[in-house]
Order: structure tokens, then C-alpha cells, then sequence
């Protein structure tokens, strides 16, 4: 069994599927990322009212 | 360099899996009848999303938060017969241990379909393979026998009682027959296409069964997988495809299949 041209075989199959579906992959990471790095600086107790101390 | 990729490397992985899923993703929906709805709704969802984040329009991402609850409940609703083969498939044992049909069946089997097309008797097949038939098989009459030429010619004559329905076969072996299979409900333009080969298609579907049809009217051989019917194959043909399905070379029947879009029908619904 040839390991380098079943390799290159898989990895050029397909390829511009393979291509849409890391540049889906990567912009929908990106898109995760945003929105986690906005709700860790607005977290949710933040919005909520405040108690005042008496 | 070398700091970048130590920093960075769990952010390639996470790409790569969700790569992987999305190119996966794509490959089973590809040929079904949502593929179209699902491209869209990626399309829109994707574009209204980053626009929204690069712009930071916050009502519309509010909005498209809210909205995902509704999209994840209408995919399952519009994907429901995809999602139901997927869960059939988990739960059947194909992914231990391959339940794969008996290749000197095919040639008894084949002979038999080619002495049914001479003389123009309808008929129709399912080969087990992973998922269990047994659901179709109890809409007919079990049989449990040994497969022959003589017997599928008689089961199939058109003045037998056996005759108008699918024969479920296992493992060399004649599990039932007159079974009724469910009928595909994909738009399909030829005319030749009636209703024995949209039970085929409907079984394809439901089930990782592999279809075979002999046409009552022309003749023809086809043969049914995963939905994607081939119509009017010789038996030559015929039998490399099915030689190439039993030897679990799905990947490579997908790609022959591509080079001959003339003959192929039921994937463009």
C-alpha cells in the first residue's frame, strides 16, 4: 500500500469542495470567535440592574 | 514562526474539524432534495452575519440569534428523511462489521433479472446491507429460501400472487417477497419512471439497501443507491456497479457516476 499517492489522491479529490468548506469553516470559527470575545466583555451580570447596598 | 504555531495551534484544529464536518456535511445533502433550501439559508445566515458583525448592527444580530432556535427546528423538519437514514445507519451495525452481500448471489441474481427483462416481467429487488429490512420484509410473505433463478422468475411471473411487490434478499437467501417498499416522493421528469422504480428510489432512500429494477414496459436494468437511481444499465455494467457497491467503494461509484450524469436520475430534486 502507497501511503503518498493515496495521500495526494485524497487530498486533491474533491479539492474545490475541499477549499469551500475550509473557507466556511474558517469563517464561521472567525464569526465564533467575535462572539465570544464579546460577550466575555459584556457578560451577562453586567447587564443586569444593580442592588444597591443599604 | 515556530511561537506562532505553538500559540495558534488548537485555532488550526478547530478549523480543521469544523472543515472536516462542513465538507462531510456537504457531501451527504449534496444529492438530497433539501440541499438547495440548506445552500441558501447558509448562503443568507452567513452573509447577513458577517455583515452584521463587521458593521456592528446589533439589532441584526440580535435578531439572528433569536432566529437559529427556528432554523435548528426547520433543518430537522426539512431534513427529516436524511436525518432518519443517518440515525438508522448509527444505530445499525454496518460500522462493526460489514453485512456485505454474497457475490456469487449477484450472478444468480443477475442471470434472473436478465431472463425477467427478455420477457418483459417487472420486478424489484432490495439487497440487505447494514440497516435492518425487516420492517418492509413483514409487508410481505417471509420466505427464508435459498436464492435461484427458478424461484425469482416464478416470483416474479406476472400470474403469481408474489409478483407485484419487492423481494428482500439477504445474505444469498430470499428473506420475503410482495413486499410493499415506501415510494419516493422526488420529482423525477421521465416518463419511463413509474411506480416500481420509485419504490426502489423510496427504499434507496430510507435504507442503505441497494435497489435493482427490471421495468415491466422497456426491460431495462437499473439499479438504485443511497436514492440516486441508474437507469437502463447493461448488465455488464450492472454488474461492475454492484461488484463496486458490495466492495464498499462508495467513494469511487460516486465519482464513475459523475462521469455519466446522462444516465443518472432522481438527484436533481
Amino acid at each position: 500500500m502507497k501511503w503518498g499517492p493515496m495521500l495526494k489522491r485524497a487530498l486533491t479529490r474533491h479539492w474545490g469542495e475541499k477549499l469551500l468548506a475550509v473557507l466556511v469553516a474558517l469563517l464561521f470559527w472567525y464569526m465564533i470567535r467575535v462572539q465570544i470575545a464579546r460577550s466575555s466583555l459584556h457578560p451577562i451580570h453586567d447587564r443586569a440592574p444593580r442592588v444597591e447596598r443599604l | 514562526m515556530w511561537e506562532f504555531l505553538r500559540e495558534h495551534w488548537r485555532d488550526g484544529v478547530e478549523i480543521l474539524i469544523l472543515a472536516a464536518l462542513a465538507y462531510h456535511g456537504y457531501l451527504f445533502f449534496r444529492a438530497t432534495r433539501g440541499a438547495r433550501i440548506l445552500t441558501g439559508l447558509l448562503v443568507l445566515l452567513l452573509s447577513l452575519t458577517l455583515i452584521s458583525q463587521v458593521l456592528e448592527l446589533e439589532v441584526i444580530n440580535w435578531l439572528l440569534q433569536r432566529f437559529s432556535v427556528f432554523l435548528a427546528v426547520g433543518l430537522v423538519v426539512i431534513f427529516q428523511p436524511e436525518l432518519r437514514r443517518v440515525l438508522a445507519e448509527l444505530g445499525s451495525h454496518r460500522f462493526f462489521s460489514f453485512n456485505r452481500p454474497d457475490p456469487e448471489m449477484l450472478d444468480v441474481l443477475l442471470e434472473a433479472m436478465q431472463q425477467l427483462s427478455a420477457r418483459r416481467c417487472g420486478a424489484l429487488f432490495a439487497i440487505k446491507r447494514g440497516i435492518d429490512l425487516k420492517p418492509y420484509a413483514e409487508t410481505g410473505v417471509e420466505l427464508e429460501a435459498k436464492l435461484s433463478t427458478e424461484l425469482i422468475t416464478t416470483i416474479f411471473h406476472p400470474k403469481t400472487a408474489l409478483h407485484d411487490g419487492g423481494a428482500i434478499l439477504d445474505q444469498g437467501r430470499i428473506q420475503s417477497a410482495g413486499c410493499v417498499f415506501p415510494v419516493s416522493q422526488k420529482e423525477v421528469r421521465d416518463r419511463a419512471i413509474g411506480l416500481r422504480h420509485r419504490a426502489a428510489m423510496g427504499i434507496a432512500e430510507e435504507t442503505d439497501a441497494i435497489a435493482l429494477i427490471v421495468s415491466e414496459e422497456s426491460g431495462a436494468l437499473s439499479l438504485c443507491f443511497r436514492g440516486k437511481l441508474e437507469h437502463d444499465l447493461e448488465p455488464e455494467e450492472l454488474r461492475a456497479r454492484l461488484n463496486a457497491l458490495i466492495a464498499g467503494d462508495e467513494v469511487d461509484e460516486n465519482e464513475s457516476r459523475e462521469e455519466q450524469p446522462t444516465r443518472e436520475m432522481g438527484t436533481n430534486a
